[in-house]
């Protein structure tokens, strides 16, 4: 077990002024079997109402609004996780899991790939550890190839992507291969931004890999939220009036105290 | 009957709903056509015994799919117990898994459902189909009947024909059962809206608050109507008329430019009724229709009163044996598609159309479900100076409040094709008023 403090930090700047501005945010991590979490600190600026919801798939979300005329958007969470890594986190499946999305819709060549892919395991980890090792070897990290709208099947088109095309084809590939797969998002340890891996369901509960780095998933992760793939886990999502261009800056640190 | 008085006087009905705006928008070629939705004054008469008969086993249709809906995003029952085979749900384009674990007030999904139903030579009743989403259509046949006591007053004197004015009392019931404190809306996307007409009259009659997207919105996880002095109401439910797909930007299709953004959250959270709920589209699936029978005998232990058209899915072994030996006499509807679309009757397939057909069903044996042409019975329309027979179907209202009840009514819409059997108004066609008799 590890105690990691981490800080998630976005900010928002507009050129020209935007108002009636709603946002929805799952940046803020949740306690579960594996994560113990304690907010230390937390804003969201400017904003009318903030309220806390839960979403269909467990995340916790922050939901609220802000009315008048702005150029600056931003939201910190920090906080400190104990984290226990390499287990299982129990729970009873969703078969919504076990079947395809808009991301990991598994086209021809997809198909083909996972045909080729002799699973000796004999066991949901053993078999997806065995996914894993595979999209090592044939799938490269390109940083920049590939954008948010990507699926499984583009990606695996070009042999290359970031975290979120390696947690989709892997998930794709799973699904193919009867093993219930899902997105996660997250922090890990270090300085930079945010990062996805996948979380496979043995039997008992969900278990995190970790393709784009070849990793079990162990107490260097914090979790912020899951889903069936990407689309249903934007760490923030906004709506406003105005024709402003926008700048995002993202700040993530997570780091072992 | 004489009906002979209406008959005449079916040339200024059909002026005057032009005036009002009763419409219906198609898409035909990826353009979108708006036209009127011609009247026939001859109605449709449903006797006494025949609607009592409706009744029940529209009821207990109901009932069922609201049992469904709240066991599909719930406890998942019927599915663990393998009576509907999980992915006929889960990979449906119906089920939304952001409505997961809501409640809605009272476990009500299905407020108003509009079943499409035809009636067979052999005089028994068919479910063609279930639509639990934003079905339309009540208002035609209840202005329809304005109009015709206005021009035949005798007739509604002389005949015991149930009065049908009730559907805004009834409406108003049942999104009042659902209210969580708060005014009642109906949503409209605009005046551009080819049922923009509906909207405005339901509003009208029920004394809701006809409001635009843009006119509601969320501050502390509640719904407010900004009213036209700027002051803001809470919304306590919500009869909202644009599709899943458009009602939360920030949930849903982010494209969408009407909605009402976090409004899913709101509604997730107990604090507005949504009418119909979000979601419902998992339970009028055509995939999903095969079951209901089923989900009868599951959730009621009854026996259905009413059967659904007899169907086949390919997806099973033996039924898909039948339809591939049966493919040129059965009607073959894509699962995906609504509103007379992807529907193909295999009778009107070349040999090598049929092949293809049959290779497709087997490739993708879940996307497909297969019926045999239900031979129903005609009814008279006027065309020009005669009467001919036309197909025609049923759509009855049904509405789910502290108890369900059937409409003594209901949109009766015809082919104005002598050869067409799809009279869904997508595809044209007009509609006639339904008469229920009380005695």
């Amino acid at each position: 077990m590890k105690s990691l403090q981490f800080t998630y930090r976005m900010e928002l700047k507009f050129d020209q002024p935007v108002c009636d501005h709603y946002f929805a945010l799952r940046c803020v991590p949740a306690s579960n079997d594996v994560q113990d979490i304690q907010i230390t600190s937390r804003y969201v600026s400017p904003a009318d109402s903030l309220d806390e919801v839960i979403d269909g798939f467990g995340n916790h979300k922050y939901v609220g609004h802000y009315m008048a005329n702005h150029m600056k958007f931003s939201y910190e969470v920090e906080g400190i996780a104990r984290v226990k890594g390499m287990q299982v986190q129990p729970e009873s499946l969703h078969p919504m899991y076990k079947y395809p999305t808009r991301y990991t819709e598994p086209t021809e060549e997809l198909i083909e790939y996972g045909e080729s892919l002799t699973l000796t395991a004999g066991d949901n980890l053993g078999n997806a550890i065995q996914i894993m090792d595979a999209l090592y070897r044939d799938f490269k990290y390109v940083s920049g190839s590939t954008d948010i709208h990507t699926t499984a099947g583009e990606a695996w088109k070009k042999r290359m992507g970031v975290c979120q095309d390696y947690a989709h084809i892997m998930i794709t590939l799973c699904r193919m291969k009867g093993i219930p797969a899902r997105y996660v998002n997250g922090l890990m340890i270090g300085e930079g931004y945010t990062h996805a891996w996948v979380e496979i369901y043995t039997g008992e509960g969900w278990y995190g890999l970790d393709p784009t780095n070849h990793l079990h998933v162990d107490d260097y992760y914090i979790k912020l939220a899951h889903g069936r793939d990407y689309g249903d886990c934007v760490l923030d999502k906004g709506l406003f009036l105005g024709q402003a261009r926008q700048t995002q800056t993202i700040y993530a640190n997570v780091e072992e105290i | 009957m004489n009906m002979e008085q209406l008959v005449n006087h079916v040339d200024g009905i059909n002026r005057l709903l032009a005036r009002y705006g009763v419409k219906f928008g198609i898409y035909k070629n990826q353009t979108f056509h708006e036209q009127l939705f011609p009247f026939d004054a001859i109605p449709r008469v449903i006797s006494k015994d025949d609607f009592a008969l409706l009744e029940r086993g529209l009821i207990q249709r109901v009932d069922a799919l609201n049992l469904f809906l709240k066991d599909v995003y719930g406890e998942k029952k019927i599915i663990k117990d393998g009576v509907i085979p999980e992915e006929f749900v889960f990979s449906s384009s119906g089920y939304l898994a952001e409505c997961e674990g809501a409640c809605p007030p009272k476990d009500i999904y299905s407020h108003i459902s509009g079943i499409d139903l035809v009636q067979g030579k052999d005089g028994n009743w068919y479910i063609l189909e279930d639509n639990l989403r934003i079905p339309s259509g009540a208002s035609y046949p209840l202005i329809a009947r304005e109009l015709e006591r206005r021009v035949a007053p005798d007739t509604f004197r002389k005949n015991p024909i149930i009065d049908n004015r009730n559907y805004a009392k009834m409406l108003t019931d049942t999104m009042e059962y659902v209210n969580t404190g708060g005014i009642r809306v109906i949503m409209t996307p605009g005046r551009y809206n080819a049922a923009y007409f509906e909207h405005s009259y339901l509003a009208e009659r029920t004394g809701s608050v006809l409001a635009m997207c843009s006119d509601l919105f969320v501050e502390k996880n509640h719904l407010y109507y900004r009213d036209y002095r700027g002051g803001k109401q809470k919304v306590g439910v919500i009869y909202r008329r644009i599709s899943d797909e458009y009602l939360d930007p920030m949930t849903f299709n982010p494209e969408s430019l009407i909605g009402v953004p976090n409004i899913m959250d709101v509604y997730r959270s107990g604090n507005v009724a949504i009418v119909n709920a979000p979601g419902n589209g998992i339970a009028d699936d055509k995939g999903i229709y095969y079951f209901v029978p089923k989900m009868i005998r599951y959730y009621l232990d009854q026996e259905p009163v009413l059967r659904n058209a007899p169907t086949y899915l390919p997806y099973y072994e033996e039924d898909r044996k039948y339809v591939l030996e049966n493919i040129h006499k059965l009607v073959i509807k894509d699962v995906a598609e609504a509103g007379g679309y992807g529907v193909i009757f295999g009778n009107e397939l070349s040999k090598e159309k049929l092949e293809d057909m049959k290779e497709l069903v087997t490739r993708e044996s879940r996307r497909f479900i297969a019926q045999e042409v239900i031979d129903f019975q005609d009814l008279y329309i006027v065309e020009g100076d005669e009467k001919v027979a036309r197909k025609a179907d049923l759509r009855a209202f049904v509405l789910s409040g502290e108890t369900t009840k059937v409409w003594p009514s209901g949109l009766t819409r015809f082919s104005r094709n002598p050869d067409s059997f799809v009279v869904n108004s997508s595809q044209g066609g007009g509609f006639k008023d339904t008469w229920v008799l009380s005695q």
